[in-house]
């Protein structure tokens, strides 16, 4: 599985809470892997580096050279741009007339800033848009870890 | 930091264990007296003079972990029969591959620890023997290190390059920023030909060298900084000494010399001392 999305949304917070790490991510400068194993599953979590610019962004799409059983975009749910920017991730990948993906699911991230701040961007619209199977809202950093495994207990 | 449980419940989970534990009582020969205090040490066996029993509350899990799976198997095909035998494991099936592969997840998150709070940004970066840790991918997404990893034996690394390979590959190493690609290199080498690795890559800014015997003298003078890492927790050493032996790599030797001069961090139960370059 991979999770996409512009940087500082919490996608290396993500994947370190689920690896059972409570450490605050630096910068994601390159791609990675992480080992999960989830029950009798052999989970490998590619996490990428954020992208700011769009140009950055499509940069990467064409560098993308996996496919992935889940994909997750990842957005912040304080930052309607962030969630836009998840369209154009998708289109720029799309460009390249590949769909490297089994199934994709949309997170909207940092509810517990969303909820302190009475500011909630919604994904209902973009999460149509990319065919995402599901939204899930979530503190990355502050949920329960049930809750985190929650999008790789239900989509692989 | 490590799941220290899994691995006593892949140890708990062997014939061996089964065996043991329907014995009254067990005088093991010299040879196999490492292997019953161990055991004991983990709790699954008593001792009792020179005489080894079943531990009184030996629980056996129900249900046991993937990771938990890959040390039962481990065990049996590799660690005993080299402790008993003194067998080597001259070929590594599909299935003992994937299983070692496994045991390296415990220590995932070490890695990325030490990715995150002691090594600085960028540069090129030599894994000193990959087994048992598996330093990789996390030194570049982490750090944004350019990775060489050197292993003794091929079929050890055929399953980290496998997946590596769905890391987008830059044809260069790239130094500091942020890129979609990452440079990384195999070099299928014994630890003591670091010659060779110098000689196609130049100096390094870091190595890493974890439970392996590389030369710490002559990493120090291939790179600018060493990273040396040794678990202080007694299972790990011991199953770590056992398949590094049985499968014919080079165990660390004599290195408490050299880390003298070094600083020593603690990251869980793990020493970390880093030798920086005089130079």
């Amino acid at each position: 599985m991979a999770v996409l999305g512009v940087g500082g949304v919490g996608k290396t917070t993500y994947v370190f809470r689920l690896l059972g790490l409570s450490l605050k991510p630096r910068a994601t400068l390159r791609p990675g892997i992480y080992r999960l194993y989830l029950r009798d599953k052999e989970v490998d979590f590619i996490d990428v580096p954020g992208q700011v610019a769009t140009e950055v962004a499509r940069n990467f799409a064409k560098a993308w050279t996996f496919y992935v059983d889940l994909m997750i975009y990842m957005y912040d749910l304080t930052d309607q741009s962030s969630l836009y920017a998840i369209a154009e991730l998708h289109s720029a990948l799309l460009d390249r007339g590949i769909t490297p993906y089994k199934k994709v699911v949309l997170i909207g991230n940092k509810r517990d800033l969303a909820e302190e701040l009475g500011l909630f961007v919604e994904g209902d619209e973009i999460a149509n848009a990319v065919s995402a199977a599901k939204i899930y809202y979530m503190s990355a950093l502050k949920d329960n870890i049930d809750v985190l495994y929650k999008p790789l207990e239900e989509d692989i | 930091m490590i799941p220290r449980d899994d691995i006593v419940a892949g140890i708990a989970n062997t014939p061996l264990v089964a065996l043991l534990s329907e014995l009254e009582e067990v005088k093991p020969s010299p040879r196999l007296r490492p292997l019953l205090e161990f055991l004991t040490d983990i709790g699954l066996l008593q001792r009792k003079g020179d005489k080894y029993r079943k531990a009184q509350h030996l629980s056996r899990p129900y249900e046991v972990s993937p990771l938990a799976d890959a040390v039962s198997e481990l065990f049996q095909q590799i660690v005993l029969p080299h402790i008993v035998a003194g067998r080597r494991v001259a070929r590594l099936t599909m299935e003992l591959q994937r299983a070692l592969y496994a045991y390296t997840s415990a220590f995932q998150n070490m890695r990325v620890v030490v990715a995150q709070e002691l090594m600085r940004y960028g540069g090129l970066t030599l894994v000193a023997g990959w087994f048992p840790c598996g330093f990789s991918s996390e030194l570049m997404s982490i750090s944004g290190r350019d990775v060489v990893i050197m292993e003794e034996r091929e079929e050890l690394v055929a399953l980290e390059m496998d997946r590596l390979s769905l890391i987008p590959l830059a044809s260069a190493p790239l130094g500091q920023e942020l890129a979609a690609a990452s440079f990384y290199a195999f070099e299928n080498l014994p630890l003591n030909e670091l010659k060779a690795v110098l000689e196609k890559y130049g100096k390094f800014d870091a190595a890493v060298a974890c439970q392996r015997g590389a030369d710490l003298n002559a990493l120090r003078e291939a790179a600018q900084e060493v990273y040396y890492i040794k678990p202080r927790d007694s299972v790990m050493l011991f199953l770590n000494e056992a398949f590094l032996d049985a499968l014919g790599l080079t165990r660390p030797l004599d290195e408490e010399k050299a880390l003298k001069k070094a600083e020593k961090e603690e990251v869980g139960p793990f020493d970390v001392y880093v030798l920086r370059s005089t130079g």
